[in-house]
C-alpha cells in the first residue's frame, strides 16, 4: 500500500478531510462490523451500529489527542454503541434467543455438521446471556481487550468485568456440555 | 448492586487462578506449569469445548455489507464541519479569500508529491505578515527530516504562490514521529 500512514490520515480527518476519513473507514470497517456483529448477533443491527459508531467517531475525532490511538479508540466506540443497542432492545424482545439469525444449516458439507453444530450452539448460548455478560465475554475472549478497557466501555470496574466473564464462561461451558 | 465475586480471585490448590487457565486454554497458550499441573489440566479440560468453539468464532472474519462505506460517507458529508474563509494577499490592490478546506487540500496534495513524507495536519492562519501555514509530517522513507522539511517548504510555497496567489509569511513543519 502506498497511501499515507494511518496517523497522517487521522490528522487530516481531524482537520475535516472527508477523503482521509473514508480511507480510515475502509481500513477499519471489518473490525468495527465484527465487534458489532459478535455483540448483537444480527447482521442488520450490526451494520446500523457500525454506521453509528463511525459517525460518532467523525464527530468526536477533533478531541482525539493521540492519532496513533485511533484504532483502539474507534473499537471502544463500536463496542459501546453495540452494547447500548443490545441493552435497549433486550426488554422489548424477551424471545431474543430464538430471534438470532443462524446460518443455513444445510449450507455446509455434511462432514462439517458437527463443528457447525458447535459453532451454532455457542452463538445460541451467547444470545441467551444477559447483555453485559455477553459483551464482556466477546470483548475479552474474541477481541482480546483488557479488563480495564472493557470496564471503561461497559461503565463498570475491572473486578465486575472479571466476575461477568467468569459467569459467562460458566454458563457457556454448561450450554456446550452436549458437545463434550 | 452487590458484586458477588471477592476482589481476590479464586485460586486452584497450585495457586493459579482458574480464570487464567481457562483463558489460556481458549487462546491455545497454556503456560509450562499449566501443561504439567493436574489441577490446571482439569480446568483446561473442563473448558475444552468452549475453547474449541470460541477459537473457531474468533478466527472468523465476517465481511461488512458492501454498502457500509457509502452510507457512512453520505452521512459524514451531510455533517461536514463549518469551513472558514482565509484571507490571502492577491496581486494588485485589495485582498481575496479562499475556503480553508480547499486551500488545505491543495497544499496537502502538493506535499503528497514529495517522496519520503506524509503530511497530516495542515492549519492555515491569517497572521500579521500574511498567510501562516503549520504542517505536521510523518517520515515514510529514509530522507532525513531537515532535508524533507526544505523540500516540503518549497512545495508548499510554490503551490501557495501558483494556486492561491499568496506568498506565505511563515511555514512551520513539525515531524511528529521523531523522538
Amino acid at each position: 500500500m502506498t497511501g499515507p500512514p494511518e496517523a497522517a490520515l487521522v490528522e487530516r480527518a481531524q482537520d475535516g478531510d472527508t477523503a482521509a476519513f473514508e480511507a480510515l473507514v475502509r481500513l477499519h470497517q471489518g473490525a468495527v462490523y465484527r465487534i458489532a456483529l459478535r455483540t448483537l448477533l444480527d447482521e442488520g443491527d450490526a451494520a446500523d451500529a457500525a454506521q453509528e459508531a463511525f459517525l460518532t467517531a467523525w464527530r468526536n475525532l477533533p478531541e482525539l489527542r493521540e492519532p496513533a490511538a485511533f484504532p483502539a479508540w474507534l473499537h471502544r466506540i463500536a463496542a459501546r454503541r453495540a452494547l447500548n443497542v443490545l441493552r435497549a432492545r433486550r426488554p422489548e424482545h424477551p424471545g431474543d434467543e430464538e430471534a438470532v439469525a443462524l446460518p443455513d444449516p444445510g449450507a455446509g458439507p455434511a462432514q462439517h455438521s458437527v463443528t457447525g453444530g458447535l459453532r451454532e450452539a455457542l452463538l445460541a448460548a451467547l444470545a441467551g446471556l444477559p447483555p453485559p455478560q455477553r459483551a464482556c465475554w466477546v470483548l475479552r475472549e474474541l477481541e482480546g481487550l483488557g479488563y480495564r478497557e472493557i470496564a471503561e466501555i461497559t461503565d463498570s470496574t475491572p473486578t465486575a468485568v472479571r466476575g461477568r466473564i467468569h459467569r459467562a464462561r460458566t454458563r457457556l461451558v454448561e450450554a456446550l456440555e452436549p458437545w463434550r | 448492586m452487590a458484586v458477588d465475586r471477592p476482589s481476590e480471585p479464586e485460586r486452584l490448590p497450585c495457586g493459579t487462578p482458574p480464570d487464567e487457565v481457562a483463558e489460556h486454554a481458549l487462546r491455545g497458550t497454556p503456560t509450562e506449569h499449566e501443561r504439567g499441573c493436574p489441577h490446571c489440566r482439569a480446568v483446561a479440560e473442563y473448558h475444552r469445548v468452549l475453547a474449541r468453539a470460541g477459537a473457531e468464532l474468533a478466527a472468523e472474519r465476517p465481511e461488512p455489507p458492501p454498502a457500509l462505506v457509502g452510507s457512512v460517507m453520505r452521512a459524514v458529508r451531510s455533517q461536514a464541519r463549518p469551513d472558514r474563509l482565509i484571507p490571502v494577499a492577491a496581486p494588485g490592490p485589495g485582498r481575496t479569500a479562499v475556503r480553508e478546506s480547499a486551500a488545505r487540500a491543495l497544499l496537502v496534495a502538493a506535499c503528497d508529491a514529495v517522496p519520503g513524507a506524509a503530511v497530516g495536519r495542515c492549519r492555515l492562519a491569517d497572521g500579521p505578515d500574511g498567510l501562516e501555514i503549520a504542517l505536521s509530517a510523518h517520515l515514510t522513507g529514509t530522507v532525513p527530516a531537515p532535508e524533507l522539511a526544505g523540500r516540503l517548504r518549497t512545495a508548499v510555497r510554490t503551490a501557495a504562490r501558483e494556486s492561491l496567489g499568496a506568498d506565505p509569511a511563515r511555514i512551520d513543519i513539525v515531524f511528529t514521529d521523531i523522538d
